[in-house]
């Protein structure tokens, strides 16, 4: 037998198996333990693509190692979606997310899931896009659109250590910012441009002058990159008015033993896979901004004084001593691996204050557009009722409620509570003293039970209590 | 531990995919079998392998400012990874092919191009399929090998 015949046989019958494996795996789900709906929208979504994709037909012209190739990134999302169980995900969380997410994009708009990442962290990913992408090659066009036409999900991946992960909730606003990104793209790129093209100009003239053969290949690659910079930074943006000062606190903290000084482009293989992001010391002081963290430390102070809570002082001190200084920036360019890394770096580098000005002026011109474009609570959060969560958290009592003269008072919204916990969470961690380290993870653990029990109740409270006006 | 290349994920998976697809489609093209009958699919991948050698001799943009603003965000482009030029231009294959012709670089890969445009274009009205360009298929195959050649390499990596 000729291993040329044999050979692409054998790969096509393994693909076929595990096309079945894979199929299989998703029946067996319980939609029951779903988290929302949207999860069982991708695992139908997956089901159908993996019957088309074994129909004899279509099975032709496909390269079966290509298939198999593709069947295992296939099956990463499969993963995806057993992962998003309620188990293991918190319902308030996930309602709350959905609350905002609907404000965002409305009932017409693209559906999001909920999974877990292993990683600790939190992360979006455009479910139904990574689908087509990993289609590429099999079907031809048409068939990919078809799938994925009135399917577009996304899938947020939770950091599966959550319990003691409750303060970076905030970095979900972050990951909200990349669903509006790719839905508003071509304005933002519009206003990217109009933001950054003289600075686009020169590098190209560099380009052109070190190599005019390959200028065109590489300043896309640039573009790319500062595509990515001006992306991330427009999340950050999202994060700041969505969460207001707790995203601070969180990318803060994710920066903790870090250097904040780096900017770093990530090259790929193709440009979409092109990673880059701005050092976090500019993050930090875009984010400062964009927070309002000192018209809400300046509240803080007035809050303090008329509650008597001397705490509060020293949480918007530490707010407002955040490193945000960013003149020693630096750029890092990789892999190394890559022949254009020295180059971008280089062109890159020569323009990099210029290209921060660009940016901030790039962002200034966003944050109006969102406020043209959703209707959201701008600040998302003001210091009195932080002020007055942060009072209860200190008596352990549960940061639902803030007083309004009435019996009952007004539920906190997600971002008070959000905001409370962070701010007090920090002040507990900063004031950590090694011999009491056991009393510090159980007064941790006490906040954090706290603020998630918190979350529930006063979900509840917004939603269900229509009855008390009747 | 044995590295499985065909069994990675990522965005070197991705390339390994992209050109692998394209390379059955042309050993497909060269099969007298299928030339007659090339799948919309087929058409497809020969048709990505147009846009990766136009990439490869773009011209120079006057207006770089347009790659920001005209860019395909759904698309993977695979072309600027690769310094295509440099590449096709040391392959045997492609030396070797219309040697006697003086021809420059752009040239002749704008014949690469226009055989598969043509080969894959066929005109109305048509009743016999058109032989496949044999010759140029060849060329573009060993392109495309070569290329996939270094991407199986990042793929064990």
């Amino acid at each position: 037998m000729d291993p040329k015949i044999w050979e692409p046989r054998a790969i096509l019958g393994k693909s076929l198996a595990l096309i079945e494996k894979t199929a299989a795996g998703l029946d067996h789900l319980d939609h029951w333990n779903f988290p929302t709906d949207s999860s069982d929208a991708a695992r139908k979504l997956l089901l159908q693509t993996l019957q088309t994709l074994e129909t004899p037909a279509k099975l032709v012209p496909m390269d079966p190692s290509v298939l198999y190739n593709r069947l295992f990134s296939i099956q990463a999302l499969a993963e995806l979606v057993a992962r998003s169980s309620t188990h293991h995900i918190s319902w308030p969380l996930v309602s709350y997310c959905d609350q905002i997410w609907h404000t965002l994009f409305g009932d017409t708009g693209p559906k999001i899931f909920y999974s877990l990442t292993p990683e600790h962290n939190y992360s979006i990913l455009r479910f139904s896009a990574m689908l087509g992408r990993h289609l590429n090659g099999l079907l031809p066009n048409a068939d990919i659109s078809a799938l994925l036409r009135d399917n577009d999900l996304y899938c947020l991946q939770l950091a599966s250590s959550e319990d003691y992960n409750l303060p970076l909730y905030a970095n979900i606003g972050h990951e909200f910012g990349h669903a509006i990104f790719d839905h508003k793209e071509a304005e933002l790129r519009k206003l990217l441009a109009a933001n950054v093209e003289t600075i686009l100009n020169s590098i190209y003239s560099d380009l052109d002058a070190k190599d005019p053969d390959q200028a065109t290949r590489r300043a896309k690659r640039v573009v790319w990159a500062i595509l990515g910079f001006a992306k991330e930074l427009f999340c950050d943006l999202v994060g700041a008015m969505l969460m207001g000062p707790s995203f601070l606190v969180s990318l803060y903290e994710i920066s903790w033993a870090q250097n904040k000084d780096t900017w770093t482009i990530s090259l790929s293989p193709y440009d979409q896979a092109i990673r880059a992001y701005p050092s976090f010391h500019f993050r930090l002081s875009c984010i400062r901004k964009w927070s309002e963290v000192d018209s809400f430390c300046a509240d803080a102070q007035q809050a303090s004084k008329r509650l008597g809570i001397a705490r509060l002082i020293e949480i918007a001190e530490y707010l407002q001593g955040i490193p945000i200084r960013h003149d020693s920036d630096s750029l890092n360019v990789g892999p190394d691996s890559d022949g254009d890394s020295n180059i971008v770096k280089e062109v890159v580098t020569k323009y990099r204050t210029r290209l921060k000005q660009g940016l901030d002026a790039f962002l200034s011109e966003c944050a109006t557009e969102m406020k043209n474009w959703y209707r959201l609570p701008l600040p998302c959060v003001s210091a009195y009722p932080v002020a007055e969560l942060l009072q209860r958290l200190e008596h352990r009592i549960l940061p639902n409620v803030i007083p309004d003269e009435t019996l009952l008072g007004k539920p906190a919204t997600f971002a008070a509570i959000l905001n409370a916990c962070a701010l007090y969470r920090l002040h507990l961690l900063a004031d950590v003293k090694v011999e009491s380290s056991a009393g510090l993870a159980r007064d941790t653990a006490i906040i954090e039970r706290l603020t998630a029990k918190a979350f529930e109740v006063s979900f509840i409270q917004t939603k269900y209590n229509n009855w008390s006006g009747t | 531990m044995i590295p499985n290349a065909v069994a990675s994920i990522g965005p070197f998976a991705e390339l390994w995919s992209h050109l692998k697809s394209i390379d059955h489609a042309l050993e497909r093209s060269l099969d007298s079998k299928n030339a007659e009958s090339l799948t919309e699919l087929d058409k497809e991948r020969l048709h990505a392998l147009v846009e990766l050698l136009q990439m490869g001799v773009a011209p120079a943009s006057p207006e770089p400012v347009n790659l920001l603003t005209c860019a395909t965000p759904l698309d993977p482009d695979y072309g600027s990874s690769i310094n295509l030029r440099e590449r096709i231009s040391t392959l045997p294959a492609f030396e070797s092919w219309k040697k006697s012709s003086r021809l420059g670089f752009e040239p002749k890969v704008q014949k690469l191009i226009d055989a598969i445009q043509g080969f894959v274009v066929k005109p109305p009205g048509s009743l016999f399929p058109k032989d496949a360009p044999r010759q140029e298929l060849e060329v573009l195959r060993a392109i495309v090998q070569d290329l996939l050649f270094d991407a199986e390499a990042a793929l064990q990596q």
